[in-house]
């Protein structure tokens, strides 16, 4: 009889783990959470690779888990190289390559907002170092970077 | 029957929230309820995005038969809430892209209810 994932102590583990970092998000403890998220990612991951291609349902549930967990850890680009490794897997189940192939589009709009977020962060922070009364500077400007980020 | 020790002043506090409590509460019953009732043992809690808040099997099952778990809990909702929820969490189940077998759980605190059924 094969191995059974869902028993293997590293499952459990991981479980536990994105439980904790779920209460830790309530509490608004959101570095400590993505850390655990990190932590059970790193499991979860490990898991879906060696679950035999004999049980795919398991390893495209627990794929389609360790992507979300990488993206609950804040490592968007580690969960859109997961997710897209997996969906190139044929033995998976055509509705988990669909699920991640979602997850995977959710994530790369997401990963595009942030980097554009961070961009406007970046000029709202030159303007602001500026001297307000300097010959370059250009409140119209400011507020309309600052509504675009609002 | 299931039986549980009232709260303490200090517990009722820390779980003030009534949506996580009912959320929490919601999931610690149906994970009894659903091995008296059909014997399924909750074996994973895969985070959000593969379509179920649990995967469990019956006893010696094969792991990839494994069926998915959706849970809703309702503190003042009454037969016609349940019933409403209990269509939602079967048509999210359906809508799922995993074709594979699945259960809907609802917890009605107010009646002291649980509802469950094949999606």
């Amino acid at each position: 009889m094969s191995h059974d994932m869902f028993d293997d102590p590293r499952s459990h583990e991981a479980d536990d783990l994105s439980l904790q970092a779920e209460l830790l998000e309530r509490r608004g403890e959101h570095a400590d959470a993505r850390e655990l998220y990190r932590r059970a990612a790193v499991l979860e991951e490990a898991l879906a690779r060696e679950t035999p291609t004999a049980s795919p349902r398991v390893r495209g549930v627990l794929a389609i888990s360790a992507v979300s967990l990488w993206s609950a850890a804040g490592a968007l680009p580690r969960a859109i190289g997961l997710a897209d490794e997996f969906i190139g897997e044929p033995t998976l189940p055509t509705s988990e390559r669909e699920s991640l192939a979602k997850l995977a589009q959710d994530l790369r709009a997401r990963a595009a907002q942030e980097h554009h977020h961070a961009l406007l962060a970046e000029l709202m922070d030159t303007w602001l170092r500026r001297e307000p009364s300097g010959p370059d500077f250009d409140p119209d400007k400011l507020e309309r970077v600052r509504i675009e980020a609002a | 029957m299931l039986v549980w020790d009232a709260p303490n002043a200090v517990q009722q506090g820390s779980h003030a929230n009534e949506l996580e409590v009912v959320r929490d509460g919601a999931c610690a019953v149906t994970v009894a309820a659903v091995y008296a009732a059909a014997g399924y043992i909750v074996r994973k809690r895969p985070l959000h995005g593969s379509g179920a808040d649990y995967l469990m099997t019956r006893i010696g099952d094969d792991a990839n038969d494994f069926v998915r778990l959706e849970v809703s809990g309702t503190a003042r909702g009454d037969a016609l809430e349940l019933r409403a929820r209990l269509a939602q969490k079967r048509v999210q189940l359906r809508e799922g892209r995993d074709p594979g077998p699945g259960v809907a759980v609802v917890v009605a605190f107010k009646d002291a209810t649980v509802r469950m059924e094949d999606a």
